[in-house]
C-alpha cells in the first residue's frame, strides 16, 4: 500500500517538473528499442515524425531487428490473397486471420493468378502467364515487378495455338532470399521435355539487380513433380523429384545456385498424379502422402549433417471425413501452419464454391458441425468477423489435437507475418556514417581483423533526403543513416560500454572511428580503417556540427587494409563483393561502417 | 556473502541502502563490483531518486528469477501492475534509467510497454512526448506522408 502511494505521487511530480526534457535526453538506441516493438502500420505512420526516425524505420538493420522481433511476440498470421486472372491493376483485398479475428490488407496489385507457396519474410510474389510477375509487401504497399521468363514466353506461344498440344503445363514458380547477400530470387524448375527442350530439366532464376532472367546449368537430372509448389526454407528452394523408383526432395542452395538431393522421400515412387504435397510447418520441409483414406504427413529433422537426417511422422488426416467439404477429393490436402500448437490449417485444392473457414470448438464431442460461410461478394468482404467452428475429432496423433480446415475458392492462402522488408539495391551514391566505440572495442577492432565484415555505404540523408539508401552488406547490416546518430553502432556494443556512452561524461575514453571504403568494379577488394582518437569535446563537436568531419579525411590518413588478405571465416571474396561506385574526391561522404559482430 | 549491503545514490542525492544481488540487477553497478570490490556505495548520476526507487522495486521482485512456470506468471502478472502505474512520460524516464543502469528485464518491460501505448498515436503526439523536433519542411511531410499513405488510409477508416 505504501509502495503505491509512494508510485502515484512520482507520477505527479513528473508531470509537474520536468515533462519536456524527458525526450530530450532520450537516446536513440532507447528510441529504437521501442520502435522495433511497434506493428508496422505505426512503424509507417511515424517516419513523418523527423527524419531521424523515419531514416531509422528504413535502415535495414532496423527493419531485420523488428522481424526477428516480431516473430518472437506473436505468431504469424494467415493470409488469404485473391488470385485473379483479371489484370486491371485496381487494389485488390486480402485478409489476414490470427487468432480467428479478420482483417484487410490491401494489395498494391492484381497482377497474379497464382502464387508462390509461403511468404518469404513478409514478402510475396505473384505471377501469372500473361503479365510480368510481382513482388509484394502487402503491410507497406511496397511491390516490383519482374519481367516475363522465358518459360512464360514458351507457354503463351503453347496457349496460342492450342490445337497443337495435348496438355498445357504450367510450372509453379519459387521465390526465396539469399541468405548470405540477402536477394532475393524468382526460381523457376520445369521438365525440359514439356516444351521440347534438352536435358531432363530446366532452371531459370531471375536476378533483380540486372532485371534479367537467367539459366542455372546444370539443372537436375530427374524430372520433378510439376504439381507440387517449390517450397522455401532457410536460403533453399525444395522441389520433389521422380528418382529411379524412389521420390527424392531436391533442394537448391539460392546463394551458390546449385542442385543437390537432399533426401528421400518417406515414401517410394507413386504413379497415381497429385497424391503428393511439400509445405512447412513450425520452421520444417513436411511432405504428405495420400491415399484412398488417410493422408500421411511427416516432418524432416537433420543435426550433424549427412548423418542423421529422418522424418518424423507428425500426423495423419482421416480423409474420408474430409472429403465432403472438398469437391476434388482426388487433391491432397495443403497444410498451411499448426495453429495454437495443437490445430492444423489445411487448405483444400482447387475447390469450388465458398470460402469455408473452420475452427473447432474448445468442447465439441464428436463430428463435424457444420461451419459458417463466408462469402467473396464481387470483392467485398466483411471487414471484420468472427469465424465459426466445426470439429474434426480422432485425429488425434502426437501433438495435433485438431484439425482445421479451410475451403478455399480462387486464393492463395499462405503464413505471413506483417513485415516492414522490401528488395534492397545497391545505389551508386555514399554515405558518410560512423562508429563510436570504447577503448576496449576498439583494441578487438584491431587485432582481430576477420571480426570485422559488414559495411554499408549510402548518402547521407540529412543532405539528400530524396535518394531513398539502398545498400547491401555482407551480414545485411545496416547503421543508421545519419552520422549524428551512434544509435546501430551502440547496439554492436555490449551494454555497459553503451551505458558509457550514454552517460557520455568519461574524458577521452570514446573514440569515433571511421572507416572508409573503397570498390572498384562492383568488388570490393580494401577497406580504409581512419582512426581519430577524440577528446569529449571533440566528440561533441562531431555530434552537434552539420558539417561533416569527414573533409579533413584524405588517402594519407586512411590505414589501408587488404580484405582479401583476411581470413574471414566461411566468406569468399566474391560473397564480399558489393556494388557501389568509387570514390570520387568531391564526395566525401563516401565512407564504410564496419560492422563487429 | 550475498548480505551485503550495498548504498546507491541518486542524482538528486537520495539514497538506497540495498542487498549486493538486488544491485547486481544493474549491470552497470554489476560491471563496477567487479572492477573494484571495496566499494559500498555509488553515485547514480544520471538517475533521479524517485525513478531509482522504481527500478530497484522491479530488481528486488525479480532478485531470484525462478524457472518454474507458475514463477514466471506470477512475475508476468506484476509487471503487468507495475507498468499500469506510470504514465507515458514516467515509462520514458524509466527506460532512460534502464538503459543507464543496464537492466536487461526491466528495459524489454517498458520499451514493451511504451511501444503498445504509442501505437495509434499521432506523429506530432510523438514529437511530444518525445521531445522530437521536426525537422520536416511542410512539402517534406506532406512528401512523407503521401507516400505512407498506406498506413495513415487504414487509419482514417472507421472501424466496424
Amino acid at each position: 500500500m505504501l509502495k503505491r502511494r509512494h508510485g502515484s505521487s512520482v507520477v505527479v511530480g513528473l508531470k509537474r517538473h520536468r515533462s519536456s526534457v524527458v525526450g530530450l535526453l532520450l537516446p536513440h538506441d532507447a528510441v529504437e528499442l521501442i520502435l522495433e516493438r511497434l506493428p508496422v502500420e505505426s512503424l509507417l505512420k511515424f517516419k513523418s515524425v523527423s527524419k531521424n526516425w523515419k531514416s531509422t524505420i528504413e535502415s535495414r538493420c532496423f527493419k531485420e531487428r523488428q522481424l526477428i522481433r516480431r516473430k518472437q511476440s506473436r505468431g504469424p498470421d494467415v493470409l488469404l490473397v485473391p488470385l485473379t486472372w483479371s489484370c486491371d491493376g485496381i487494389y485488390a483485398e486480402s485478409i489476414a486471420l490470427g487468432s480467428s479475428i479478420v482483417s484487410t490488407v490491401r494489395l498494391p496489385t492484381s497482377s497474379g493468378s497464382r502464387i508462390c507457396h509461403g511468404s518469404c519474410d513478409g514478402l510475396l510474389c505473384l505471377y501469372c502467364v500473361y503479365t510480368p510477375s510481382v513482388v509484394v509487401n502487402p503491410a507497406t504497399g511496397w511491390h516490383q515487378t519482374f519481367p516475363l521468363s522465358n518459360l512464360q514466353l514458351l507457354c503463351l506461344d503453347m496457349y496460342d495455338k492450342p490445337e497443337d498440344h495435348d496438355f498445357f503445363p504450367m510450372p509453379n514458380l519459387g521465390f526465396g532470399r539469399d541468405k548470405f547477400t540477402g536477394t532475393y530470387k524468382p526460381v523457376w524448375l520445369y521438365n525440359s521435355s514439356d516444351f521440347g527442350l534438352p536435358n531432363a530439366t530446366t532452371c531459370e532464376v531471375f536476378d533483380f539487380s540486372t532485371n534479367t532472367w537467367r539459366y542455372v546449368h546444370p539443372s537436375p537430372p530427374h524430372r520433378i513433380d510439376d504439381f507440387i509448389n517449390p517450397v522455401y526454407l532457410d536460403g533453399s528452394l525444395h522441389w520433389l523429384a521422380e528418382g529411379e523408383e524412389e521420390t527424392k526432395v531436391l533442394s537448391f542452395d539460392l546463394h551458390s545456385e546449385t542442385f543437390h538431393v537432399l533426401c528421400k522421400a518417406p515414401f517410394a515412387r507413386d504413379h497415381f498424379p497429385f497424391s503428393h504435397n511439400m509445405f512447412i510447418l513450425d520452421n520444417r520441409l513436411c511432405v504428405s502422402e495420400q491415399d484412398s483414406s488417410t493422408q500421411v504427413i511427416w516432418s524432416f529433422h537433420s543435426s550433424g549433417g549427412n548423418k542423421n537426417k529422418t522424418w518424423n511422422k507428425l500426423c495423419s488426416i482421416d480423409v474420408t471425413r474430409t472429403r465432403s467439404w472438398f469437391i476434388d477429393i482426388n487433391f491432397p490436402l495443403a497444410p498451411i501452419a499448426i495453429l495454437d500448437k495443437n490445430k492444423l490449417l489445411l487448405q483444400g485444392r482447387h475447390c469450388v464454391g465458398d470460402l469455408r473457414i473452420t475452427v473447432q470448438p474448445a468442447n465439441a464431442s464428436e463430428g463435424l458441425c457444420q461451419s459458417q460461410m463466408m462469402s467473396w461478394n464481387s470483392g467485398n468482404w466483411t471487414r471484420r468477423c468472427n469465424f465459426q467452428a466445426l470439429v474434426m475429432q480422432n485425429n488425434v496423433i502426437k501433438d495435433i489435437s485438431a484439425t482445421v480446415l479451410a475451403r478455399i475458392n480462387g486464393f492463395g492462402c499462405l503464413v505471413w507475418n506483417q513485415e516492414l522488408l522490401d528488395m534492397v539495391h545497391f545505389t551508386e551514391e555514399g554515405e558518410l556514417l560512423s562508429i563510436c566505440l570504447a577503448r576496449s572495442e576498439l583494441a578487438k577492432l584491431e587485432i582481430d581483423w576477420p571480426k570485422i565484415f559488414g559495411y554499408l555505404v549510402g548518402s547521407d540523408v540529412s543532405r539528400n533526403s530524396k535518394s531513398r539508401q539502398r545498400w547491401q552488406g555482407i551480414r545485411n547490416f545496416r547503421l543508421h543513416g545519419s552520422r549524428y546518430s551512434m544509435s546501430c553502432a551502440l547496439n554492436m556494443l555490449s551494454k555497459h560500454e553503451r551505458a558509457s556512452y550514454c552517460n557520455n561524461c568519461r574524458e577521452n575514453q570514446l573514440k569515433k572511428v571511421e572507416l572508409w571504403e573503397k570498390a572498384q568494379d562492383f568488388l570490393l577488394h580494401k577497406i580504409a580503417i581512419l582512426r581519430v582518437p577524440v577528446s569529449h569535446k571533440q566528440d561533441s563537436d562531431v555530434y552537434e556540427r552539420k558539417t561533416p568531419k569527414g573533409s579533413s579525411c584524405n588517402r594519407r590518413d586512411l590505414e589501408l587494409v587488404d580484405i582479401s588478405a583476411c581470413n574471414v571465416p566461411n566468406y569468399s571474396e566474391q560473397e564480399m563483393s558489393l556494388r557501389y561506385s568509387s570514390t570520387s574526391t568531391e564526395r566525401e561522404e563516401l565512407f564504410l561502417v564496419a560492422v563487429l559482430y | 556473502m550475498s548480505s551485503n549491503k550495498i548504498v546507491l545514490t541518486s542524482s538528486d542525492g537520495e539514497s538506497f541502502e540495498v542487498e549486493e544481488v538486488v544491485a547486481r540487477k544493474l549491470q552497470i553497478v554489476g560491471h563496477m563490483l567487479e572492477d573494484d570490490c571495496v566499494i559500498n556505495e555509488i553515485p547514480l548520476q544520471n538517475v533521479t531518486g524517485d525513478i531509482l526507487s522504481m527500478v530497484i522495486e522491479y530488481c528486488k521482485t525479480h532478485v531470484d528469477e525462478e524457472e518454474s512456470e507458475e514463477a514466471q506468471t506470477k512475475l508476468k502478472t506484476w509487471d503487468e501492475e507495475f507498468m499500469k502505474k506510470f504514465d507515458i512520460k514516467t515509462l520514458l524516464q524509466i527506460i532512460l534509467a534502464a538503459n543507464y543502469l543496464n537492466v536487461k528485464g526491466l528495459l524489454d518491460l517498458v520499451s514493451q510497454t511504451i511501444a503498445d501505448t504509442i501505437k495509434d498515436y499521432t506523429p506530432e503526439q510523438i514529437r511530444e512526448v518525445f521531445g522530437v523536433e521536426n525537422d520536416y519542411t511542410e512539402e517534406e511531410e506532406a512528401e512523407v506522408r503521401k507516400e505512407n499513405a498506406w498506413a495513415f488510409d487504414e487509419a482514417d477508416t472507421p472501424k466496424p
